[in-house]
């Protein structure tokens, strides 16, 4: 599933979107319990404010921005098995490290190697690839226990992001125009190209492709035989195999998206999309392999639109209505008419976001393009307390919501409130039990996070301005959070798990390279520096 | 088509054209450019910023369409594009002199496209049209002189 959104919330805030995110609040409004969607005064917004405060703001705008979603990054170190792979640039080299050992081996790659992906491997090796951003190439190294083999393979010229098919058979680097370092590009210079990478020839192939205006996205279906890049003009079509080719165009929605925002999700297997554009109720369903098109035309604009983890449902956030409703329809065919959707009505709250839980039954709705302090949480699992809700005060605006692996848990980015001395804040929040929050004052922004699958995570801040810098490592199970600090300035995407050495990691700017690793189950941290010459472990 | 369309070049078949686009005036910090528009295909146009206004254009039909665009500031900036078809993609090449008016051609049979350039002995840019390498023969009127990658 994917989703794509053009973030252009941050100087509506700074007009004056920022009012208002009082500590004043209960920290938590679940003692009022679950409550039914048609209840309309029903004590789930007991901390919520009065109404003269929906959704813990003090100042609604008439026409809010759009919501903001969060990116990932590739220019960080990536882990397959117990390896942890990461690329320096300026010496050309990557180097692999074993994050239970400590042991590193480097190799060399091509001129300026940036942009890393792990590739599913056979059992006993492990692969990765990177983007030589110097010398338009690719390396595509594989490691085992003895051996590290590196093949070169020709790219575009600007690549930035990969996408890996599940299977490892395909590799696509492609341009993401967001992303892009350096000057401001021209309006006119559209990215268009990529490159398929069969990675399973032997020698792995290239071939080069243009796809249309500004890919966002890029996905494989679930068979690997069909890629989708998601472009200004719609989404292009790609037919792999032993000759890649661009096979066709969909266009959606003619909005101008200097001005509105789009979101295009596929599904997991590549069937469907499904399609918003902010300012617009109309929800578009595309099957991707015949462009048959239906429009359900919903109550009020949508303001956020995500698929379920298994791609069998959608959810709507018609955050412009009064009060904001939550549509939830099966897809792609929704079987009945919009009016007889499965729906809850949010009184008293800022709801024009959704992020859904990797168990497909929860939804946590929220706001974040305007100031507000709450979560609701949406119960969508079958069952007596279908689609009952509770509304959480987290005591800050909320930046963005993450979800544990296992959906019982999730962290929340915030801003802290006004008056407050803290820099940062970030809250851990059960999603099932009815327990309070545990919210956590930061001397720097939240800034990263990864979560293990075992009931661990790291939330990294940091602040460029000064020397406040440090991980959270986060015990989900009961809340319980310790702090460690950082040697030197974490870099972007670059906070991580390795699940077979049961450690996260934080990479570093460091001329020669630094890493911390963290084990995750008595929170020792050890940090690496100076891999790239000769490594030095400081045990803290 | 994001630029203001100058001039259209359809290929020898009909199954692609070029446009150019008007030149943005020097203050507007836009870049001219062109797009390749593939005519018998719904699949997207390519548009490739140039660093120069477009000089000329030739194209070729058959199973491996090509075309050739000349960048032109007549003053100091020289840039030939190869457009590789039906994928679109698009390789560069910066030309040491300024381009000469009809001038731009390819070769299919030989796989090259060439860019005759204004210098006093002769000089003649040939672009692999499927590499996008290109050697440049200098001289050849007196005495030939080949450079590769110029």
């Amino acid at each position: 599933m994917v989703s794509e959104r053009i973030q252009r919330a941050v100087l509506l805030l700074a007009l004056g979107y920022g009012a208002g995110c009082g500590m004043d609040g209960a920290a938590d409004s679940t003692g009022a319990g679950p409550s039914r969607p048609s209840d309309q005064n029903n004590g789930n917004q007991a901390s919520a404010g009065s109404s003269s405060n929906p959704g813990g703001i003090t100042q609604e705008p008439s026409e809010p921005p759009p919501e903001m979603e969060v990116d990932q990054s590739f220019r960080a170190p990536v882990a397959t098995g117990k390896l942890l792979w990461s690329a320096n640039p300026d010496s050309g080299r990557v180097a692999l490290i074993d994050a239970q050992s400590l042991s590193v081996r480097m190799t060399n790659a091509g001129f300026g190697p940036t942009y890393l992906a792990a590739v599913p491997s056979k059992s006993g090796t492990d692969s990765a690839i990177v983007l030589n951003v110097g010398s338009h190439d690719a390396s595509f190294i594989q490691a085992t226990a003895t051996q590290i083999e590196t093949v070169t393979i020709a790219t575009h010229v600007g690549a930035n992001a990969w996408s890996v098919s599940s299977d490892g058979k395909y590799a696509i680097a492609w341009t993401d125009a967001a992303h892009l370092e350096g000057v401001p590009s021209d309006t006119l210079n559209g990215y268009s190209e990529l490159t398929v990478i069969d990675l399973s020839a032997s020698p792995p192939s290239s071939t080069r492709l243009s796809v249309g205006f500004r890919p966002s996205q890029v996905v494989f279906d679930a068979d690997g035989t069909h890629a989708f890049a998601v472009v200004d003009e719609g989404i292009s079509v790609l037919e792999l195999g032993k000759k890649p080719r661009l096979s066709g165009l969909l266009t959606v929605s003619a909005a101008d998206l200097s001005t509105h925002t789009r979101d295009v999700n596929i599904a997991p297997d590549g069937s469907f999309a499904v399609v918003r554009v902010d300012g617009s109720p109309d929800v578009e369903i595309i099957d991707l392999a015949s462009d048959a098109r239906q429009v359900l035309t919903l109550e009020s604009n949508v303001t956020d639109l995500d698929l379920s983890a298994d791609g069998k449902s959608a959810t709507a956030v018609l955050g412009d209505a009064t009060p904001p409703e939550v549509v939830s329809f099966a897809v792609p065919s929704p079987g009945v008419e919009p009016a007889q959707f499965e729906r809850a009505a949010i009184p008293g709250e800022l709801v024009r976001s959704v992020t859904l839980a990797p168990s497909d039954q929860l939804a946590l709705l929220y706001a974040n393009a305007v100031p507000s302090n709450h979560v609701t949480l949406l119960d969508t699992a079958p069952g007596q307390h279908h689609f009952e809700f509770r509304t959480v005060d987290v005591q800050g605006a909320v930046r963005g919501i993450y979800v544990a692996p296992d959906s019982q848990t999730a962290i929340t980015f915030q801003a802290p409130p006004a008056g407050s001395s803290k820099k940062g804040l970030f809250s851990i929040v059960p999603t099932t039990a009815v327990r309070s929050p545990r919210i956590v004052g930061t001397d720097a922004e939240p800034a990263e996070i990864a979560f293990s699958d075992t009931g661990k995570a790291l939330v990294t801040v940091h602040d460029a301005k000064s020397s406040a810098r440090g991980v959270y490592v986060i015990g989900l199970a009961n809340l319980d959070q310790n702090f460690v600090p950082l040697a030197s300035e974490p870099l972007s995407g670059a906070t991580g798990i390795v699940p077979l050495a049961k450690r996260g990691f934080v990479a570093q700017k460091h001329p020669e390279g630094r890493i911390t690793f963290i084990d995750l189950e008595t929170g020792a941290a050890q940090t690496l520096s100076g891999f790239e010459i000769a490594a030095r472990v400081v045990a803290r | 088509m994001r630029g203001n369309v100058r001039d259209v070049y359809p290929s020898p078949d009909g199954a692609y054209a070029i446009a150019s686009f008007v030149s943005p005036t020097r203050d507007s910090g836009v870049k001219p450019g062109f797009a390749a528009i593939p005519v018998s295909a719904t699949t997207p146009v390519r548009v490739q910023t140039t660093e120069a206004p477009v000089f000329a254009v030739a194209q070729s039909a058959g199973k491996t369409p090509r075309a050739i665009v000349t960048v032109s500031d007549g003053s100091a900036i020289f840039s030939a594009y190869v457009v590789r078809m039906p994928e679109l993609v698009v390789d560069s090449v910066k030309l040491p002199s300024r381009p000469l008016p009809g001038a731009t051609g390819l070769v299919p049979d030989a796989g090259v496209a060439y860019v005759a350039q204004a210098h006093p002995q002769g000089r003649i840019t040939f672009i692999n049209l499927e590499t996008g390498v290109a050697r440049t023969i200098t001289g050849f009127e007196i005495a030939a002189k080949v450079v590769n990658g110029q």
